[in-house]
């Protein structure tokens, strides 16, 4: 702990002006520090990242991933909604017709830039459809230029998974559609 | 004149006038699905349903036409719940396909279930699945679990255009609109059924999922398509225009528009000439620095350039990106050697009734009263198709327009606008041996087209005002990028005489400037004492078109 002594007008003694005692006594501070920092570790606060990991809040959502349907394809169905709730503006969707009817729109080229990102959820919330998830408890892993945070498509399907709720296009086969 | 009350507001509406147009009056909407005032009254959706005073039962709107004394109430506990019966009827078998849905955003029953229903389905038995994703032809695809059975479509072809393409098949709740067997869409104005879809059971091949409607912005506009200058809005996002919709004008279009007006904006995102472009007779010309998005686009073209300049022996120009400074600089050096050697007389003018009069007209001033050009030519696009309802022949939507430019700058002078074949013929002559032309391309045959690039080469300045890339610019010894329609205001005049604004959209694409900037940069350049837009507003008619909002 740092102990402050109040001391009033701003006149020095002889010897404190000479600086000599205060430079010493000044060391020996940052001395005991360091021996105690490494030999006991007793009032250190910093981690030894990334060997040391301090666990997350219970909270924490981490990066998005997009869900897929039962037969792996994409859950998305490109209705914006994400990309028009996201208050950073950094959802991009080309959208395209699927050949299967059943589906019919979906997404070409998805991407999201994990450096605009304010990681607020409100794409997830947006989704009719749940494709959008933020819960892989992961953060952006550090990049050597912007366009590094830029994830595509197949990226976000990599952390992606089934999703349990009900499937959209699903009809019974009644020879139609 | 009828006297009645709607809602307890006073109204006094023409006879024959309906609940719905009368309502309107005093700003009370009444939701309506098979009503449209350009079609005949079917009244068989019920959402239009309103209580009369002293009728038992609940009377359709859209059919019911004002009578003196009558008392309306279409917000009565009696009308609410006819409306909510008539949502929860169409919403029934309805897929609420809406994620997907192109209409989204637009659609009739999401707005009408935010306002008139809202409630969850309380059906236990599934919905009745119908064909999804028809292309029916004619550029509009098809969706039957979406449809509402208005009928507008299937009326639109009975009564508008007059050759019944669509129909209802089955019964029930099996009940389908569709096109008839081995007959798919056809004619030049199937796009308008789109637009009279209240739903997205019928949408536009061309526009499906490229954007939904509520990023776009739209601008009043005139459809760059033909002479009958639709009135329009374009229809934009992000510096792309995405579709053109007719608006409403009942003297010129009334709410309808043609399938190849609907595809004329597609020249404003592709194909465009982004920089100014000079060719210079010698090698080893610095090309500039620039700083613009489209780089690379850019960098193929100048190479592509290059490589043609290269090949056209013995004539080797070479293809230079330059910045405006530079480009107008040439131009204008190229001009005076003309004028000084050889007087105006030698230089060629090409107008363009593709762009809009204003243009023309600043063309028009700087070419005669500073460089004494007597040579005025009439550019734009060859004729192609018209018919009785609304397509002209002339694919210019401009060309009255530069009619009447020509006469407030030069006819006085005794100048007439010549055809484009004239130009061939004179550049091929020698009459002309330079060129100042508005436009992509010339209305002439491709034989006479590629003639006149060759007669091109010998001449001492060829500059090109284009927004499109095309042989002429490529032939170019200046090409300068212009506007379109889309990114400038000012006034095309239609075949009728009409002057309708355009009002701008997209930001201007890549460094281009309209030709009235370009004009009055060239002669700021050449020195003289020039200011266009002062003059032009001064004479402007000011008649705005009728409905033009
Ligand atoms: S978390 Fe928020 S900022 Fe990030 S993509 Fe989703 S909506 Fe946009
Ligand atoms: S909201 Fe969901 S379904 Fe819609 S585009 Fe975004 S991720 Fe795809
Ligand atoms: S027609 Fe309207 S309600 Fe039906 S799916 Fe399309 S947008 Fe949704
Ligand atoms: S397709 Fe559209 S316009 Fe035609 S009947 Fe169905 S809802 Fe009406
Ligand atoms: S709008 Fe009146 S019944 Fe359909």
């Amino acid at each position: 702990m740092i102990r402050v002594r109040e001391k009033y007008g701003d006149r020095m003694t002889a010897l404190e002006s000479s600086y000599l005692t205060e430079t010493l006594k000044g060391l020996s501070i940052t001395l005991r520090h360091f021996l105690e920092n490494t030999l006991t570790r007793k009032n250190t606060v910093t981690l030894n990242y990334p060997e040391e990991k301090k666990p997350y809040p219970e909270r924490f959502r981490g990066l998005h991933r997009l869900m897929k349907r039962d037969d792996g394809q994409v859950r998305c169905v490109a209705c914006m909604c994400c990309a028009t709730v996201c208050p950073a503006h950094c959802i991009k969707i080309e959208a395209g017709e699927h050949d299967d009817h059943r589906i019919e729109k979906f997404p070409i080229e998805f991407s999201i830039d994990w450096l605009r990102c304010v990681y607020c959820g409100l794409c997830v919330d947006a989704c009719p459809c749940d494709a959008i998830r933020m819960d892989t408890g992961e953060h952006p892993k550090p990049q050597i230029d912007r366009n590094g945070f830029l994830t595509t498509k197949i990226d976000l399907m990599k952390l992606g998974g089934p999703s349990v709720a009900v499937q959209g296009g699903v009809r019974p086969d009644n020879g139609e559609g | 004149m009828a006297k009645l009350t709607i809602n307890g507001k006073d109204v006094e509406a023409a006879a024959g006038t309906n609940l719905v147009e009368a309502a309107k009056q005093v700003g009370v909407e009444i939701p309506v699905f098979c009503y449209h005032p350009k079609l005949s009254i079917a009244a068989q959706c019920r959402m239009c349903l309103v209580e009369v005073e002293k009728m038992p039962k609940l009377v359709p709107a859209c059919q019911t036409p004002v009578a003196e004394g009558m008392v309306v109430k279409t917000d009565s506990e009696r009308v609410k719940t006819a409306q909510a019966g008539v949502m929860e009827f169409l919403l029934l078998n309805h897929p609420v396909d809406c994620p997907i849905c192109d209409q989204a955003g637009e659609c009739a029953l999401q707005d009408y279930y935010m306002v008139y229903d809202l409630t969850g389905s309380r059906s236990t038995v599934g919905k009745v699945h119908k064909p999804k994703v028809q292309d029916i032809g004619g550029g509009v695809v098809l969706d039957s679990e979406r449809c509402v059975m208005c009928s507008r479509c299937v009326r639109y072809f009975d009564e508008i255009t007059g050759d019944a393409q669509m129909g209802f098949f089955n019964r029930g709740d099996r009940v389908e609109v569709s096109i008839f067997p081995d007959s798919p869409l056809h004619g030049e104005y199937c796009g308008n059924v789109v637009d009279l879809c209240p739903v997205g059971a019928l949408t536009w091949k061309d526009f499906r999922f490229k954007c939904r409607v509520w990023f776009l912005e739209k601008a009043a506009s005139v459809c760059p398509g033909c002479a009958r200058g639709c009135n329009v809005t374009v229809e934009h996002n992000e510096g792309k225009v995405f579709r053109l919709k007719p608006r409403d004008n009942e003297a010129v279009n009334q709410c309808w528009m043609c399938d190849e007006g609907r595809a004329s904006y597609k020249f404003v995102n592709e194909g465009r000439l982004l920089d100014p472009v000079v060719r210079e007779e010698k090698k080893g010309v610095t090309t500039e620095t620039l700083s613009s998005q489209r780089s690379e686009e850019r960098k193929a073209y100048v190479k592509k350039e290059e490589a043609k300049a290269g090949s056209r022996e013995p004539h080797t120009r070479k293809a230079v990106v330059v910045t405006w400074e530079r480009a107008l600089a040439v131009a204008a050096e190229q001009l005076v050697k003309v004028v000084a050697t050889k007087g105006g007389a030698a230089i060629g003018v090409v107008l363009s009734p593709q762009a809009t009069l204003e243009d023309n007209r600043a063309v028009v001033r700087f070419a005669a009263d500073h460089l004494g050009v007597t040579a005025f030519y009439m550019g734009g696009r060859l004729d192609g198709e018209g018919d009785a309802f609304l397509r002209l022949a002339d694919k210019n939507p401009n060309r009255a327009g530069v009619l009447a430019a020509l006469e407030m700058g030069a006819v006085a002078r005794g100048l007439a606008a010549r055809t484009a074949d004239d130009v061939v013929a004179d550049v091929e002559s020698g009459k002309l041996s330079a060129l100042i032309v508005m436009g992509n391309n010339l209305p002439v045959s491709p034989d006479a087209r590629a003639r006149l690039v060759s007669a091109a080469a010998r001449l001492d300045a060829v500059i090109v005002m284009a927004s499109n890339r095309s042989e002429l610019v490529d032939a170019a010894t200046v090409a300068l990028p212009s506007a379109t329609f889309a990114e400038k205001e000012g006034t095309f005049v239609n075949a009728m005489g009409m002057h309708q604004k355009l009002r701008r959209g997209i930001a201007l694409v890549g460094r281009a400037l309209p030709e009235t900037q370009i004009v009055q940069k060239l002669a700021a350049k050449m020195g003289f004492d020039f200011r266009p837009a002062r003059e032009a507003s001064a004479a402007s008619p000011a008649t705005a078109a009728p409905g033009a909002h």
